[in-house]
């Protein structure tokens, strides 16, 4: 039997497409509210995707993040207010289009380049990852133990913020991981006699916590007021869409490929794949003067790569493990809980699951067209869901949630824990991916470096003796020692002046 | 240095703590008194504190707590603390 038509089987059926349209439609309404970002979208669907079969459970999570990553652009466009951060990017300009009166344009141009966006990171996945597995399965301990510090180390360097801030939060995320009895000794580490902490932190609630709770709190402290909603009339949105394609391909084509870059990168995704595309449209832009007045060029360019970031960021996540942004992160974890263990073997054993993701991803980014037109017609009556009542229900839903994960209380403390955790480091702007990575990649780290250790017997120059082990080594240590580097280089130069 | 600006103003720092404090009254009342009361409990003075109006708070925190229940526990088959109330049910 064909992998690819049981993969296709495997969706077709009512129920999966049922789930994935209303995981659809949460998304939208999820990501066109200012505050909600698309990853608490995904956490507050987890404790719900426990009760599914794992192909539902898995699209699920794709629709609902690609949809709340292009809804986030509504807002951005009405009200000038980014619906999740994925959108921060571009949105002056975005309503800069708005008061020219263009805002079904923009609009528009968002719904069609985030779908072709999706679509073409979708590609890149669909090309790379089972490439990338037949190389991944000859990696030993050396190589995942290689593969984990660099992802680690690009967590801090690719952040939009201060490394400094970002190492202080990658070393809280190591920290949680080291906690339980989950160790290559199987010792009981900062459990401080509690048997619940034994078994570590439970991964789930902590996302719930630091992705949901967090905001809860934050929306708590500024008192959660209403907008003051406009009312727009929109002409249509699908007008000029085949001009747009023809003057905007290459900055099309740059935003796809960068952002799909940025998503594979570990500990990079979607928001700041829209920066650094919205940086580098007006860069290479013939017209710069022209941005910030509601020019399209570096709109096109920063949503057609937020999207393709997503589907970018499962590529690792599938190959090694390896979460390329929060979205994956807390998605390895549900992978696992469904018994699709993340790795090459996956490709080999199950090869018709990673097909019907494939076909997940497709058919997601052709829906969001009707899909994303839709919301753009509901616009800002989207926005009239009153903040001060979403945001208590919200908080019941977490602990909900985070209950449902092993039907403890400990679930709860735990989701509350990180939710203070979170709230702290967003208002201290320490980043929070790294964290996240931290917290996936600590046991990935140290299991492959005993491993590694007990077979070279105690010779770390074991860790450069295979081809692929020492190029991914000596990666990982000029992405370390690059600020110094730097440092230097700018010091002779000086010198020499 | 820090960005908490909004820590010296009372009223703020009373909200921030509401939902944790809410939370922590959920763990601690919900065995005792089952979900519906204790999530209703959840959710009111959160409700009433973002300034919603009593006629709609109480009816969106009761609505809201037994949607969830039945939900959550008829659908999902979660075993979410049963009291009196949910007996009845």
């Amino acid at each position: 039997m064909n992998a690819i038509e049981t993969g296709l089987g495997m969706i077709l059926h009512w129920h999966v497409i049922i789930t994935i349209f209303l995981a659809a439609a949460f998304g939208l309404v999820v990501g066109a509210i200012p505050g909600l970002t698309a990853t608490m979208a995904i956490a507050l669907l987890v404790p719900i995707t426990f009760f599914m079969d794992p192909i539902p459970a898995v699209g699920a999570m794709i629709s609902c993040s690609a949809m709340a990553i292009f809804a986030g652009d509504i807002p951005s466009t009405l009200m000038r207010m980014p619906g999740t951060p994925a959108s921060a990017a571009y949105t002056d300009e975005c309503y800069a289009m708005t008061r020219k009166g263009q805002a079904e344009l923009a609009l528009g141009a968002n719904v069609l380049f985030s779908a072709l966006g999706g679509l073409f990171g979708t590609l890149i996945l669909m090309i790379s990852a089972p490439l990338l597995a037949e190389v991944a399965l000859q990696f030993s301990s050396y190589e995942y133990f290689w593969l984990a510090l660099l992802g680690l180390a690009c967590a801090i360097f690719i952040g939009t913020g201060s490394p400094v801030k970002g190492l202080i939060s990658l070393f809280i995320g190591l920290f949680v991981a080291t906690i339980g009895l989950e160790n290559p000794g199987g010792i009981p580490r900062f459990t401080m006699g509690s048997t619940d902490l034994m078994g570590g932190v439970d991964f789930i609630p902590a996302m719930i916590g630091l992705f949901a709770v967090s905001e809860v709190i934050r929306a708590m402290v500024s008192g959660a007021k209403d907008w003051d909603v406009k009312q727009f009339s929109l002409g249509n949105p699908m007008r000029g869409w085949g001009t747009l394609m023809v003057k905007y391909w290459p900055q099309q084509l740059r935003g796809n490929i960068t952002g799909t870059a940025i998503g594979i990168l570990p500990g990079a995704g979607a928001d700041i794949a829209a920066w650094v595309s919205f940086a580098m449209s007006r860069k290479f832009s013939k017209t710069p003067e022209k941005f910030g007045t509601g020019h399209l060029e570096g709109i096109v360019e920063s949503t057609s790569s937020n999207n393709a970031a997503l589907a970018g960021a499962w590529v690792p996540a599938l190959v090694f493990g390896i979460p390329g942004d929060s979205i994956t992160a807390i998605v390895i974890g549900v992978l696992y809980l469904k018994g699709l263990n993340p790795g090459p073997t996956l490709f080999l054993n199950n090869p018709e699951s990673i097909y019907a993701i494939f076909f997940i991803f497709i058919a997601a980014n052709i829906a969001m067209i009707p899909l994303g037109l839709m919301a753009v017609k509901a616009g800002t009556s989207l926005l009239r869901v009153p903040r001060r009542i979403l945001m208590p229900i919200i908080l019941m839903f977490c602990v909900v949630g985070a209950f449902a994960v092993n039907n403890s209380v400990y679930g709860i403390l735990v989701m509350l824990g990180f939710g203070v955790l979170g709230f702290l480091m967003e208002e201290h702007d320490v980043p929070i991916a790294p964290c996240v990575l931290g917290i996936v990649l600590g046991k990935m780290l140290e299991e492959s470096f005993v491993t590694s250790m007990i077979k070279s017997d105690g010779n770390l120059l074991g860790f450069f003796e295979r081809p692929i082990a020492g190029a991914l080594g000596g990666v990982t240590l000029l992405v370390l020692l690059m600020p110094a580097l730097m440092w230097m280089y700018r010091r002779s130069r000086l010198a020499a002046a | 240095m820090f960005a908490l600006g909004w820590a010296r103003e009372k009223a703020a720092l009373a909200r921030a703590a509401a939902p944790i404090a809410a939370v922590l009254a959920y763990v601690v009342l919900a065995p005792r008194i089952g979900f519906i009361p204790a999530a209703t409990l959840l959710l009111l003075p959160l409700l009433l504190m973002l300034k919603t109006r009593a006629v709609v708070a109480f009816p969106v925190a009761i609505a809201t707590a037994l949607v969830t229940y039945y939900a959550f526990s008829h659908g999902l088959r979660v075993p979410l603390p049963r009291g009196v109330i949910e007996a009845l049910l």
